[in-house]
Protein backbone atom coordinates (compact mmCIF):
# COMPACT_ATOMS: atom_id res chain seq x y z
CA UNK A 1 0.00 0.00 0.00
CA UNK A 2 2.80 2.39 -0.82
CA UNK A 3 0.53 4.40 -3.14
CA UNK A 4 3.33 4.57 -5.66
CA UNK A 5 3.46 2.47 -8.83
CA UNK A 6 6.61 0.77 -7.59
CA UNK A 7 6.12 -2.84 -6.64
CA UNK A 8 8.36 -5.06 -4.62
CA UNK A 9 9.61 -8.46 -5.58
CA UNK A 10 7.44 -11.39 -6.62
CA UNK A 11 5.69 -12.66 -3.53
CA UNK A 12 4.65 -16.06 -4.86
CA UNK A 13 4.19 -17.93 -8.13
CA UNK A 14 1.17 -20.06 -9.05
CA UNK A 15 1.85 -22.09 -12.19
CA UNK A 16 0.38 -24.80 -14.37
CA UNK A 17 3.86 -25.59 -15.62
CA UNK A 18 6.13 -28.32 -14.36
CA UNK A 19 8.89 -27.88 -11.72
CA UNK A 20 11.38 -28.27 -14.57
CA UNK A 21 10.01 -25.20 -16.34
CA UNK A 22 9.28 -22.88 -13.41
CA UNK A 23 11.42 -22.71 -10.31
CA UNK A 24 11.26 -20.29 -7.40
CA UNK A 25 14.30 -18.20 -6.65
CA UNK A 26 13.25 -16.16 -3.66
CA UNK A 27 9.53 -16.73 -3.88
CA UNK A 28 7.61 -19.94 -3.25
CA UNK A 29 6.05 -21.74 -6.22
CA UNK A 30 2.63 -23.39 -6.08
CA UNK A 31 2.28 -26.06 -8.76
CA UNK A 32 -1.33 -26.62 -9.83
CA UNK A 33 -2.99 -29.01 -12.27
CA UNK A 34 -6.01 -27.06 -13.50
CA UNK A 35 -6.90 -23.44 -14.12
CA UNK A 36 -9.66 -23.76 -11.53
CA UNK A 37 -7.14 -24.80 -8.91
CA UNK A 38 -4.84 -21.99 -10.03
CA UNK A 39 -7.60 -19.44 -9.53
CA UNK A 40 -8.48 -20.92 -6.16
CA UNK A 41 -4.92 -20.84 -4.82
CA UNK A 42 -4.16 -17.38 -6.23
CA UNK A 43 -7.38 -15.87 -4.88
CA UNK A 44 -6.83 -17.26 -1.41
CA UNK A 45 -3.22 -16.12 -1.32
CA UNK A 46 -4.24 -12.67 -2.55
CA UNK A 47 -6.98 -12.26 0.04
CA UNK A 48 -4.86 -13.58 2.88
CA UNK A 49 -1.75 -11.54 2.15
CA UNK A 50 -3.13 -8.52 0.27
CA UNK A 51 -1.02 -9.01 -2.83
CA UNK A 52 -2.23 -8.50 -6.41
CA UNK A 53 -2.40 -11.33 -8.95
CA UNK A 54 -0.86 -10.83 -12.38
CA UNK A 55 -1.17 -13.15 -15.36
CA UNK A 56 1.89 -13.82 -17.52
CA UNK A 57 -0.38 -15.59 -20.07
CA UNK A 58 1.84 -18.66 -20.28
CA UNK A 59 0.12 -20.63 -17.53
CA UNK A 60 1.99 -18.77 -14.79
CA UNK A 61 0.52 -16.25 -12.39
CA UNK A 62 2.72 -14.09 -10.19
CA UNK A 63 1.62 -12.49 -6.94
CA UNK A 64 3.07 -9.07 -6.32
CA UNK A 65 2.65 -6.84 -3.25
CA UNK A 66 0.55 -3.76 -4.05
CA UNK B 1 3.13 54.21 29.07
CA UNK B 2 -0.11 53.53 27.26
CA UNK B 3 -2.12 55.57 29.74
CA UNK B 4 -0.21 58.71 28.69
CA UNK B 5 -0.63 58.07 24.94
CA UNK B 6 -3.67 58.79 22.79
CA UNK B 7 -6.89 56.94 23.64
CA UNK B 8 -7.24 53.38 22.36
CA UNK B 9 -8.88 53.26 18.93
CA UNK B 10 -11.54 50.64 19.76
CA UNK B 11 -13.58 51.23 16.61
CA UNK B 12 -10.68 50.29 14.34
CA UNK B 13 -9.57 47.30 16.40
CA UNK B 14 -13.11 46.03 16.84
CA UNK B 15 -13.97 46.33 13.16
CA UNK B 16 -10.70 44.66 12.18
CA UNK B 17 -11.28 41.70 14.47
CA UNK B 18 -14.92 41.41 13.46
CA UNK B 19 -14.32 41.37 9.73
CA UNK B 20 -11.30 39.08 10.15
CA UNK B 21 -13.30 36.42 11.96
CA UNK B 22 -16.27 36.75 9.60
CA UNK B 23 -14.07 36.22 6.54
CA UNK B 24 -12.67 33.03 8.08
CA UNK B 25 -16.15 31.75 8.82
CA UNK B 26 -17.19 32.41 5.22
CA UNK B 27 -14.13 30.65 3.81
CA UNK B 28 -14.57 27.75 6.20
CA UNK B 29 -18.18 27.24 5.20
CA UNK B 30 -17.35 27.43 1.52
CA UNK B 31 -14.78 24.71 1.94
CA UNK B 32 -16.90 22.44 4.07
CA UNK B 33 -16.26 18.99 2.61
CA UNK B 34 -14.66 16.51 4.90
CA UNK B 35 -11.93 18.73 6.17
CA UNK B 36 -11.45 20.42 8.61
CA UNK B 37 -13.47 18.15 10.82
CA UNK B 38 -16.40 19.24 12.90
CA UNK B 39 -16.45 20.31 15.70
CA UNK B 40 -12.83 20.11 16.87
CA UNK B 41 -11.21 21.22 13.61
CA UNK B 42 -13.82 23.92 13.13
CA UNK B 43 -13.31 25.38 16.62
CA UNK B 44 -9.54 25.38 16.37
CA UNK B 45 -9.58 27.03 12.94
CA UNK B 46 -11.94 29.78 14.08
CA UNK B 47 -9.94 30.33 17.27
CA UNK B 48 -6.71 30.68 15.34
CA UNK B 49 -8.48 33.01 12.92
CA UNK B 50 -9.51 35.13 15.90
CA UNK B 51 -5.87 35.45 16.96
CA UNK B 52 -4.93 36.38 13.40
CA UNK B 53 -7.70 38.99 13.35
CA UNK B 54 -6.52 40.45 16.67
CA UNK B 55 -3.00 40.72 15.30
CA UNK B 56 -4.20 42.33 12.08
CA UNK B 57 -6.75 44.62 13.72
CA UNK B 58 -4.43 45.90 16.40
CA UNK B 59 -1.41 46.39 14.16
CA UNK B 60 -2.15 49.81 12.71
CA UNK B 61 -3.79 51.33 15.83
CA UNK B 62 -0.71 50.17 17.79
CA UNK B 63 1.56 51.99 15.36
CA UNK B 64 -0.56 55.15 15.57
CA UNK B 65 -0.42 54.98 19.37
CA UNK B 66 3.38 54.78 19.04
CA UNK B 67 3.32 51.35 20.69
CA UNK B 68 6.14 50.09 18.51
CA UNK B 69 6.98 47.22 20.82
CA UNK B 70 3.42 45.95 20.57
CA UNK B 71 3.47 46.28 16.80
CA UNK B 72 6.70 44.32 16.37
CA UNK B 73 5.51 41.72 18.83
CA UNK B 74 2.42 41.19 16.71
CA UNK B 75 4.59 40.63 13.64
CA UNK B 76 6.49 38.04 15.64
CA UNK B 77 3.25 36.27 16.50
CA UNK B 78 2.46 35.99 12.81
CA UNK B 79 5.38 33.59 12.37
CA UNK B 80 3.45 31.11 14.49
CA UNK B 81 1.20 30.39 11.52
CA UNK B 82 4.12 28.72 9.77
CA UNK B 83 4.35 26.38 12.74
CA UNK B 84 0.65 25.74 12.35
CA UNK B 85 1.23 24.47 8.84
CA UNK B 86 3.88 22.05 10.09
CA UNK B 87 1.48 20.68 12.69
CA UNK B 88 -1.15 20.19 9.99
CA UNK B 89 1.31 18.32 7.77
CA UNK B 90 2.38 16.09 10.65
CA UNK B 91 -1.22 15.29 11.52
CA UNK B 92 -2.30 14.46 7.98
CA UNK B 93 0.86 12.45 7.33
CA UNK B 94 0.24 10.38 10.45
CA UNK B 95 -3.30 9.59 9.32
CA UNK B 96 -1.98 8.41 5.94
CA UNK B 97 -0.61 5.25 7.50
CA UNK B 98 -4.07 3.81 7.99
CA UNK B 99 -5.97 4.81 4.89
CA UNK B 100 -6.73 2.69 1.83
CA UNK B 101 -6.23 5.55 -0.58
CA UNK B 102 -3.68 8.13 0.41
CA UNK B 103 -3.83 11.87 -0.11
CA UNK B 104 -0.15 11.90 -0.98
CA UNK B 105 2.46 14.44 0.18
CA UNK B 106 1.56 17.02 -2.48
CA UNK B 107 -2.08 17.18 -1.44
CA UNK B 108 -1.16 17.32 2.26
CA UNK B 109 1.23 20.20 1.70
CA UNK B 110 -1.47 21.92 -0.33
CA UNK B 111 -4.07 21.61 2.42
CA UNK B 112 -1.66 22.80 5.12
CA UNK B 113 -0.51 25.71 3.00
CA UNK B 114 -4.08 26.73 2.36
CA UNK B 115 -4.86 26.82 6.07
CA UNK B 116 -1.80 28.97 6.65
CA UNK B 117 -2.73 31.22 3.73
CA UNK B 118 -6.26 31.71 5.07
CA UNK B 119 -4.92 33.03 8.34
CA UNK B 120 -2.91 35.56 6.38
CA UNK B 121 -6.07 36.49 4.49
CA UNK B 122 -7.80 37.01 7.84
CA UNK B 123 -4.90 39.15 8.99
CA UNK B 124 -4.93 41.11 5.74
CA UNK B 125 -8.65 41.83 5.96
CA UNK B 126 -8.25 42.94 9.58
CA UNK B 127 -5.32 45.22 8.74
CA UNK B 128 -7.12 46.88 5.82
CA UNK B 129 -10.32 47.35 7.85
CA UNK B 130 -8.53 48.80 10.86
CA UNK B 131 -6.36 51.02 8.66
CA UNK B 132 -9.37 52.53 6.87
CA UNK B 133 -11.30 52.97 10.12
CA UNK B 134 -8.33 54.54 11.85
CA UNK B 135 -7.53 57.06 9.08
CA UNK B 136 -11.18 58.01 8.55
CA UNK B 137 -11.60 58.37 12.30
CA UNK B 138 -8.73 60.82 12.57
CA UNK B 139 -9.79 62.86 9.54
CA UNK B 140 -13.58 62.92 9.75
CA UNK B 141 -14.64 61.70 13.18
CA UNK B 142 -16.09 58.62 14.83
CA UNK B 143 -19.08 57.99 12.55
CA UNK B 144 -16.92 58.02 9.42
CA UNK B 145 -14.51 55.70 11.14
CA UNK B 146 -17.20 53.02 11.42
CA UNK B 147 -18.48 53.58 7.89
CA UNK B 148 -15.05 53.59 6.23
CA UNK B 149 -13.99 50.55 8.27
CA UNK B 150 -17.09 48.61 7.27
CA UNK B 151 -16.72 49.59 3.60
CA UNK B 152 -13.05 48.65 3.46
CA UNK B 153 -13.81 45.43 5.33
CA UNK B 154 -16.43 44.38 2.80
CA UNK B 155 -14.11 45.13 -0.14
CA UNK B 156 -11.22 43.27 1.52
CA UNK B 157 -13.49 40.31 2.20
CA UNK B 158 -14.52 40.19 -1.45
CA UNK B 159 -10.87 40.18 -2.50
CA UNK B 160 -10.03 37.46 0.02
CA UNK B 161 -12.95 35.39 -1.26
CA UNK B 162 -11.65 35.64 -4.81
CA UNK B 163 -8.10 34.58 -3.96
CA UNK B 164 -9.11 31.99 -1.36
CA UNK B 165 -8.24 29.02 -3.51
CA UNK B 166 -6.95 28.23 -6.94
CA UNK B 167 -8.72 26.61 -9.88
CA UNK B 168 -10.08 23.09 -9.91
CA UNK B 169 -9.21 20.22 -12.22
CA UNK B 170 -12.41 20.74 -14.23
CA UNK B 171 -11.15 24.20 -15.22
CA UNK B 172 -8.10 22.82 -16.99
CA UNK B 173 -9.13 19.29 -18.00
CA UNK B 174 -12.10 17.71 -19.75
CA UNK B 175 -13.42 14.74 -17.83
CA UNK B 176 -15.63 12.14 -19.49
CA UNK B 177 -16.91 8.67 -18.70
CA UNK B 178 -15.40 5.98 -20.91
CA UNK B 179 -15.98 2.22 -20.93
CA UNK B 180 -13.62 -0.09 -19.09
CA UNK B 181 -12.32 -2.90 -21.28
CA UNK B 182 -9.74 -5.66 -21.12
CA UNK B 183 -7.25 -6.17 -23.89
CA UNK B 184 -4.84 -9.06 -24.42
CA UNK B 185 -6.84 -10.98 -21.87
CA UNK B 186 -6.06 -9.06 -18.72
CA UNK B 187 -4.89 -5.50 -19.38
CA UNK B 188 -7.42 -3.02 -17.99
CA UNK B 189 -8.13 -0.04 -20.26
CA UNK B 190 -10.12 3.10 -19.55
CA UNK B 191 -10.96 4.18 -23.08
CA UNK B 192 -7.58 4.29 -24.85
CA UNK B 193 -5.51 4.36 -21.65
CA UNK B 194 -3.96 1.19 -20.27
CA UNK B 195 -4.15 1.20 -16.48
CA UNK B 196 -2.96 -2.10 -15.06
CA UNK B 197 -2.85 -5.86 -15.34
CA UNK B 198 -5.62 -7.71 -13.51
CA UNK B 199 -4.78 -11.38 -13.11
CA UNK B 200 -7.86 -12.79 -11.40
CA UNK B 201 -10.78 -13.55 -13.77
CA UNK B 202 -13.35 -12.66 -11.11
CA UNK B 203 -11.71 -9.31 -10.46
CA UNK B 204 -11.86 -8.61 -14.21
CA UNK B 205 -15.58 -9.42 -14.27
CA UNK B 206 -16.16 -7.04 -11.40
CA UNK B 207 -14.36 -4.22 -13.18
CA UNK B 208 -16.44 -4.84 -16.31
CA UNK B 209 -19.76 -4.90 -14.48
CA UNK B 210 -19.33 -2.45 -11.63
CA UNK B 211 -16.33 -0.34 -12.59
CA UNK B 212 -16.39 3.20 -13.91
CA UNK B 213 -13.71 4.48 -16.25
CA UNK B 214 -12.86 8.08 -16.96
CA UNK B 215 -10.68 9.88 -19.44
CA UNK B 216 -8.98 13.16 -18.56
CA UNK B 217 -8.02 15.33 -21.51
CA UNK B 218 -6.08 18.52 -20.73
CA UNK B 219 -7.65 21.72 -22.06
CA UNK B 220 -4.68 23.95 -21.26
CA UNK B 221 -0.90 23.51 -20.83
CA UNK B 222 -1.44 23.92 -17.13
CA UNK B 223 -3.89 21.04 -17.14
CA UNK B 224 -1.37 18.94 -19.03
CA UNK B 225 1.31 19.78 -16.49
CA UNK B 226 -1.03 19.00 -13.64
CA UNK B 227 -1.95 15.47 -14.66
CA UNK B 228 1.60 14.50 -15.50
CA UNK B 229 2.27 15.16 -11.83
CA UNK B 230 1.96 12.05 -9.72
CA UNK B 231 0.88 14.05 -6.68
CA UNK B 232 -1.99 15.60 -8.63
CA UNK B 233 -3.13 12.21 -9.88
CA UNK B 234 -3.05 10.85 -6.35
CA UNK B 235 -5.16 13.84 -5.27
CA UNK B 236 -7.69 13.04 -8.02
CA UNK B 237 -7.94 9.44 -6.86
CA UNK B 238 -8.16 10.49 -3.22
CA UNK B 239 -10.93 13.00 -3.91
CA UNK B 240 -12.85 10.37 -5.82
CA UNK B 241 -12.42 7.85 -3.02
CA UNK B 242 -13.28 10.38 -0.32
CA UNK B 243 -16.44 11.70 -1.97
CA UNK B 244 -17.78 8.66 -3.89
CA UNK B 245 -16.22 5.76 -1.99
CA UNK B 246 -14.73 2.62 -3.50
CA UNK B 247 -15.40 -1.08 -3.04
CA UNK B 248 -12.00 -1.85 -1.61
CA UNK B 249 -10.37 -2.97 1.59
CA UNK B 250 -7.19 -4.53 2.92
CA UNK B 251 -6.55 -7.70 0.94
CA UNK B 252 -8.11 -6.31 -2.24
CA UNK B 253 -5.09 -4.60 -3.72
CA UNK B 254 -6.34 -4.70 -7.31
CA UNK B 255 -9.45 -2.72 -6.37
CA UNK B 256 -7.75 0.46 -5.23
CA UNK B 257 -8.82 3.25 -7.62
CA UNK B 258 -6.04 4.50 -9.84
CA UNK B 259 -5.11 7.15 -12.37
CA UNK B 260 -2.49 6.51 -15.05
CA UNK B 261 -1.16 8.34 -18.07
CA UNK B 262 -1.71 7.17 -21.63
CA UNK B 263 1.54 5.33 -22.26
CA UNK B 264 3.44 4.32 -24.36
CA UNK B 265 1.98 6.92 -26.81
CA UNK B 266 2.27 9.67 -24.20
CA UNK B 267 -0.64 11.72 -25.54
CA UNK B 268 -0.96 13.59 -22.24
CA UNK B 269 -4.34 12.05 -21.49
CA UNK B 270 -4.97 10.16 -18.29
CA UNK B 271 -7.29 7.29 -17.46
CA UNK B 272 -9.05 6.62 -14.18
CA UNK B 273 -10.71 3.45 -12.94
CA UNK B 274 -12.75 2.99 -9.79
CA UNK B 275 -15.22 0.48 -8.37
CA UNK B 276 -17.59 3.08 -6.92
CA UNK B 277 -19.88 2.40 -3.98
CA UNK B 278 -22.73 4.10 -5.79
CA UNK B 279 -22.60 4.15 -9.56
CA UNK B 280 -23.80 7.67 -10.28
CA UNK B 281 -21.84 8.96 -13.30
CA UNK B 282 -22.70 12.63 -12.76
CA UNK B 283 -21.50 12.65 -9.16
CA UNK B 284 -18.38 10.73 -10.06
CA UNK B 285 -17.52 13.21 -12.80
CA UNK B 286 -18.20 16.10 -10.43
CA UNK B 287 -15.89 14.62 -7.79
CA UNK B 288 -13.04 14.45 -10.32
CA UNK B 289 -13.72 17.90 -11.74
CA UNK B 290 -13.72 19.46 -8.29
CA UNK B 291 -10.33 18.11 -7.30
CA UNK B 292 -8.23 21.13 -6.35
CA UNK B 293 -5.39 21.88 -8.70
CA UNK B 294 -2.31 21.51 -6.53
CA UNK B 295 0.23 24.30 -6.42
CA UNK B 296 3.08 21.82 -6.47
CA UNK B 297 1.66 20.35 -9.67
CA UNK B 298 1.47 23.70 -11.43
CA UNK B 299 5.20 24.22 -11.70
CA UNK B 300 5.61 21.52 -14.34
CA UNK B 301 3.71 23.50 -16.93
CA UNK B 302 6.28 26.26 -16.59
CA UNK B 303 9.48 24.31 -16.16
CA UNK B 304 9.12 21.06 -18.03
CA UNK B 305 10.75 21.13 -21.47
CA UNK B 306 8.28 18.48 -22.62
CA UNK B 307 5.37 20.78 -21.85
CA UNK B 308 6.95 23.78 -23.49
CA UNK B 309 7.07 21.59 -26.59
CA UNK B 310 3.43 20.69 -26.01
CA UNK B 311 2.67 24.39 -25.85
CA UNK B 312 4.34 25.00 -29.18
CA UNK B 313 2.57 22.11 -30.87
CA UNK B 314 -0.83 23.36 -29.76
CA UNK B 315 -0.26 27.05 -30.32
CA UNK B 316 -2.02 27.09 -33.67
CA UNK B 317 -5.12 25.52 -32.18
CA UNK B 318 -6.12 28.50 -30.06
Amino acid sequence: MSGLPVSGSIYAIVTLKSPQEVQGGVSPVFYVKTQQEQEHIATWLARITGVAVHDLHDGTWVLIPV
Amino acid sequence: MSSQGPPVDWASIGLGIGFGVVVRLILLKKDYRHYPGYPAGFVSQVTIAFFAAVIGGAFFPALVAKEYQAATFLVLAATQFTGLRKVEVAKLSAIEQLTLVQRGPSYIQGIAQEFEERNYLVMGVAVVTALAASIAGQEFGQLWSWLAGAGAGIIAMAVAYLVKSGPELGDVCDVEIVPLTFEQGSLLYAGPVMLMEVGLPKARERFLHEGVGMLLTPKTPRGAGAIWDLGQRQAIVYNLYEIIGAKTDIGYGERIPLCRMDLPPGTGKAGVAILPLANDPERILEAVRRTPLLETAKAHAVHSPALIAWDQRHEGRK
